[in-house]
């Protein structure tokens, strides 16, 4: 094989960076973060978590309540709200978040978490599911969830 | 047999990729059904990398489908099945990827008995999951491809758990003792067979039969309170027997090796008798190759935003030696002037170590488009980094057979949620690690059999659900 290839190569790396910066399918870098909350199902026995909690929870490092009930997680498949939040507490891109529960699920090391299109969807199921925590943009918000405060 | 196993497997994973329509995961009465299948391309210049990769070839995908279900809220079992190729790598027989029963008494405790993923660096656990990384190849200094199936599952049982330590992070452990079914035509038996030191005797062997006496992995990775930085190390060992055909190839046999076997004609009576008599490969009395293995691997990797930085180090010893009683003791005046010394028909290595290391950096710049780069170094013999002493003993004809030194650029696109495009370039300095099953002896003298410099291109497509 003759080494030709190579500037083709280049040349397509270019035009995929050109295209990134230029083609508005870059990262919204200035997106103001929306209200997220973390909410919870009644059962829940805690009324705050620190943000290492939030973060280990997520990633399913810690999978149970303090009085043993398991955790079930709840979470977006998309948008600002998904993003913002895996920002905020997980420390992930929605793709590196991705990413992590495909390596889990594919080594038979765990269970991806449940993922809904809407706000709406994931409220009624943590409503419904005990030891269930998920997040939720304010507006989306209903009365029967507990909000979690995060310190 | 075979081939029902792999229409089923097959059948099975097309399926699912049809039934699951959005082609997400599918999901029949509690149990997940997840799959992949990627399809992959290679070319080279001058050497062949696994295969017959300096014509192009497409022996190069994966594919697996697994099951899995909670049965309760502490114990979930699970399968995967995989077929792989890689040249006369895998083939695409179907193999039982993982199988496992987990109980998890608590965060910081859980028991896997079954055939469970083996715990190496920061990848080794998905280095059969395209979807989930940046690069097509990962660098070969710490994830060997000729080890791969050696160091892919181990059938035992392992414990694991996660421990928080306040405002210092969290610490992630996993320990696993068991063993392995190593196949004598899978990479880890070309390997072997690339140690034996006679080949330029004329002295070869195939090995026939791998039998591992135990294998040990453990891991511990230290998930810091700097976001995003986690630090790790892990060990692994073997210790395994293996038994080979020996072969003489009377047209590579140099003349005092002729007048050694002549002299001990005795003890080869009615086996070689005279050489020219025969034809190029003669069978001689089986070897047996007594192997132990250990490696650690130091790993970090921090993640900002969209960069993901890598560096791993990886150093394993062996000890290795080889037993052919009657072709030794006959050898005996030979190798004793080449300071190989012979001990009741065994001949012991010197314990020597491979060592090597990489740092790679990825980002995502869209959602749709990543680019990564990583410059991996590879050393067969720290103590002979120039591969001086490798010829100088006979093992090798080439000095660059010692080391092998790359620098990869990848691009990835992601065409939508479930196809993945890649490709990736290679500039490649040095031979150590390919085989010399995949890279005869060229019928012309004047040819060298591995060239220093070049270049190694792949491409790959993945779906996955």
């Amino acid at each position: 094989m003759k080494l030709r290839s190579i500037p083709l190569i280049a040349h397509i790396v270019l035009a995929c960076m050109v295209l990134s910066v230029f083609g508005g399918f870059i990262f919204p870098a200035g997106h103001a973060a929306s209200e997220v909350m973390v909410v919870a199902n009644d059962s829940v026995p805690v009324e705050s978590l620190s943000r290492d909690a939030v973060q280990e929870i997520f990633l399913g490092r810690k999978t149970r309540w303090s009085d043993g009930q398991k955790i079930v997680l709840a979470t977006l498949k998309e948008g600002d709200d998904h993003r913002d939040f895996l920002r905020m507490y997980v420390g992930k891109t929605p793709h590196q978040f991705q990413n992590y529960w495909k390596s889990q699920v594919f080594t038979g090391r765990g269970k991806a978490p449940d993922a809904f299109t809407s706000p709406d969807e994931l409220a009624e199921f943590v409503a419904n599911t005990p030891g269930a925590i998920g997040y939720l943009p304010q507006r989306a918000y209903q009365n029967q969830l507990k909000i979690l405060m995060i310190e | 047999m075979k081939s029902a196993v792999k229409i089923a497997f097959l059948s099975a994973l097309f399926a699912m990729c049809c039934i699951s329509g959005n082609a997400r995961a599918y999901e029949y009465q509690g149990i997940d059904i997840r799959g992949f299948i990627s399809q992959g391309y290679l070319q080279s210049t001058d050497n062949n990398f696994f295969a017959e990769t300096k014509d192009g070839t497409s022996q190069f995908n994966e594919a697996g489908i697994n099951f899995s279900a909670e049965v309760s809220d502490r114990l979930r079992l699970g399968v995967q099945f995989l077929s792989r190729d890689l040249g006369t790598i895998g083939n695409n027989e179907v193999i039982l990827d993982w199988a496992i029963a987990d109980y998890h008494f608590r965060d910081w405790l859980g028991l896997t008995v079954g055939n469970m993923k083996f715990v190496h660096g920061l990848y080794n656990e998905t280095r059969d999951l395209d979807m989930v990384r940046t690069f097509i190849l990962l660098p070969q200094s710490v994830y060997i491809e000729a080890w791969r199936e050696a160091i892919s599952s181990i059938q035992g049982a392992g414990l694991y758990g996660d421990i928080g330590l306040s405002d210092m992070g969290s610490l992630s452990y996993d320990l696993q003792y068991g063993t392995v079914n190593l196949d004598s035509d899978k990479g880890a038996a070309r390997l072997l067979e690339d140690q034996w030191p006679f080949k330029e005797m004329g002295l070869l062997v195939d090995v026939d039969r791998i039998n591992v006496d135990y294998t040990y992995a453990g891991s511990i990775r230290w998930i810091t309170n700097l976001e995003g930085l986690i630090l790790g190390c892990s060990t692994w060992g073997y210790q395994f027997e293996a038994d080979a055909t020996t072969l003489l190839d009377t047209a590579r046999v140099p003349g005092e090796l002729r007048q050694a076997l002549a002299a001990g004609d005795a003890a080869f009576a009615g086996l070689i008798g005279s050489l020219d008599d025969y034809g190029t490969r003669i069978i001689l009395s089986p070897s047996e190759f007594g192997v132990e293995a250990v490696s650690y691997t130091a790993s970090m990797e921090f993640m900002w935003r969209n960069l993901v930085f890598a560096a791993e180090y990886m150093r394993t010893t062996y000890n290795i030696e080889f037993r052919n009683s009657p072709l030794f003791t006959t050898l005996e005046p030979v190798l004793s002037q080449s300071g190989v010394a012979v001990q009741d028909g065994t001949i012991k290595v010197d314990r020597f170590s491979s060592a090597g290391y990489y740092t790679s950096l990825a980002y995502r710049f869209t959602p749709w488009f990543e680019l990564g780069t990583y410059y991996s170094v590879y050393y067969a013999n720290e103590d002979d980094k120039d591969g001086k002493k490798r010829v100088a003993k006979g093992l090798d004809a080439q000095e660059h057979r010692g080391w092998l030194k790359d620098i990869a650029l990848t691009t990835r696109f992601d065409v939508n949620e479930n196809w993945i495009i890649k490709l990736e370039a290679h500039k490649m300095d040095g031979t150590a690690i390919l085989l010399g099953a995949d890279n005869p002896v060229p019928e012309d003298p004047a040819e060298d059999r591995y060239e220093e410099d070049w270049y190694l291109f792949a491409a790959k497509v993945t779906f996955h659900f």
